[in-house]
């Protein structure tokens, strides 16, 4: 029964959200097709968009930019974390840095990025990766510096160069830390550029719910507060997914 | 008595003159670990480091292994000045130090890719290896799989790999109960017997540095230094039971006792 519960838990949810939408729009203060369309009505716009192309076009744009923007991140992300974890000097001059970086609205920035890089994907794969970056710096700063002193040790004495004990014993060790940041980076790229395709943009998902808003046709502009959500969800499915294949040997951290 | 020198005059296997190690710290001030240690192991001898807790055991098997710098004296290896930590010396800890994310099979075959051993040959030799600690059946395990007893004996078959001259042992057998310990003593001492190599061993067990060694040194309390070097003379290869009933048994026992207990076991 309550495995049977647990299975449905998830439709169930969704049933409820919808049901409560549905509710919502039907009665009530919300009851006014510019503030909230019924879920009918947005299925409808939904299915129009998708049919003529737009949705998925849109959906490319945006996944694509979350993609580049995501794996720069890591990338970025993780070498800051693994040398502040490891290396003293480094820790004392990238720490202000993540620390100030983490804190700063980061859209302010975009002002700039658009002057720099253009009303292209550029800027947007640059907001969504200052998003991104620093939660991936700091969850692997603090991985990186609990590794346990005798795994390194027993590597060293093994014969292991320092490189080949931050690659090969630091970054292992330090990865389910990494991929607990990674999370949170993961929904930081979504998040950043949607943002920076809603303030400047004549594509992607952000564009699609600006114009659905300016065009008054509001059934468009929560399709697409519907799909960038979705986009979340799925891109965190996946990682969740990666990481229980990458940490198979830690069955308690794979949760 | 300070300076501890092997019998007979063959060059000893490491040479530690005067080491000293203070620790600074920025809420206890400068902590003396280590007061000055001279001793000479010699190839393929067995020696026990026993002392009170606190005492610099740990930070001493460090040094020896080049992870810790001493702030004094030398320690040589072969003649030659320790600085670093070399595939010369292997170190086995109480907290087995497996990386949690290699298999059994893989712990042990990545010391031998270090050691520049060709892939070809790694499986062959790892599972010599495991065989050697009794752990064929379980070469696909995770660490996290094993018991506490089978942790150490990949641990130890890992270090083995990397093949040193020495091993050095800190509180190896600490965290297991007693008949897995009293086992894993036994399979130590027949691969000693075997392989002929150099063992540092740090315990808390007078009972276990009795059993194995071929010297006891007894530390003071900190900072440390060198009380006396007892030779429990033991017919080897050694058992259990007749090491227990041996007459001169009661007497080595208590003399490392009395001299833990006046160097100030804490
Ligand atoms: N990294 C360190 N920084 C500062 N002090 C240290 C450090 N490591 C050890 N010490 C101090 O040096 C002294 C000796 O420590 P050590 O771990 O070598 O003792 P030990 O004989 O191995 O103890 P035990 O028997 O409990 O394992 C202790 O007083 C300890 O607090
Ligand atoms: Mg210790």
């Amino acid at each position: 029964m309550s495995r049977l519960l647990a299975r449905c838990g998830p439709l169930l949810a969704v049933l409820a959200v919808l049901g409560a939408w549905w509710a919502a729009a039907a009665t009530g203060a919300l009851a006014d097709p510019f503030v909230l369309p019924a879920p009918g009505a947005v299925a409808r716009a939904a299915a129009a968009l998708w049919r003529d192309g737009t949705l998925p076009h849109e959906l490319g744009v945006t996944l694509g930019r979350t993609l580049a923007a995501f794996a720069l991140a890591l990338a970025a992300g993780a070498a800051m974390g693994l040398a502040m974890g490891r290396s003293a000097t480094a820790r004392a001059a990238l720490r202000p840095l993540v620390g100030l970086g983490f804190a700063t609205p980061k859209i302010a920035l975009f002002p700039a990025l658009v002057i720099l890089l253009g009303l292209g994907s550029g800027a947007k794969v640059a907001l969504g990766f200052a998003e991104a970056v620093f939660p991936i710096a700091a969850a692997t700063a603090a991985a990186a510096s609990q590794v346990p002193v005798p795994l390194v040790w027993s590597a060293r004495a093994a014969g292991a160069s320092r490189a080949a004990v931050a690659l090969r014993v630091v970054l292992p060790a330090a990865l389910p830390g990494l991929l607990s940041g990674a999370r949170i980076g993961l929904v930081g790229a979504v998040i950043g550029v949607y943002i920076g395709e809603m303030v400047a943009s004549s594509d992607g998902l952000g564009h699609l719910m600006v114009a659905g808003w300016r065009q008054l046709e509001t059934d468009r502009l929560y399709v697409s507060v519907a799909a960038v959500s979705l986009l979340g969800f799925a891109l965190d499915a996946l990682l969740l997914l990666a990481r229980r294949r990458l940490l198979r040997w830690a069955p308690e951290q794979a949760a | 008595m300070t300076a501890a020198g092997p019998p007979g005059g063959t060059r000893p296997k490491l040479r530690l003159a005067g080491v000293a190690k203070e620790y600074t710290g920025r809420r206890r001030g400068t902590v003396r670990a280590i007061g000055g240690v001279d001793l000479d192991v010699r190839p393929g001898e067995f020696v026990s480091l026993v002392g009170p807790s606190g005492c610099g055991k740990s930070t001493l098997l460090y040094i020896i292994g080049g992870f810790v710098a001493a702030s004094g004296g030398t320690v040589d290896c072969d003649g030659r000045p320790v600085t670093a930590p070399g595939p010369d010396r292997g170190i086995v800890f109480q907290e087995f130090a497996l990386f949690p994310w290699r298999t059994v099979a893989g712990n042990v075959a990545w010391a031998l890719a270090r050691r520049g051993v060709p892939r070809a040959e790694r499986p062959a030799a790892t599972a010599r290896l495991l065989e050697t600690v009794g752990l064929a059946e379980v070469a696909r395990l995770y660490p996290a799989e094993l018991s506490g007893g089978m942790k150490q004996r990949v641990a130890i078959a890992r270090t083995l790999a990397q093949d040193p001259d020495v091993l050095l042992m800190d509180e190896p057998f600490g965290a297991l109960d007693a008949q897995t310990r009293a086992l894993l003593q036994e399979e130590l001492l027949a691969v000693w017997e075997r392989t002929g190599k150099t063992v540092v061993f740090v315990t808390h067990s007078v009972e276990e540095a009795l059993y194995l060694s071929d010297r006891v040194v007894v530390l003071s309390r900190r900072p440390a230094r060198v009380l006396e070097v007892i030779e429990p003379g033991f017919a080897r290869p050694r058992d259990r039971e007749k090491v227990l009933a041996d007459p001169a048994y009661p007497a080595l026992h208590a003399r490392v006792w009395e001299l833990l207990r006046a160097g100030g076991a804490a």
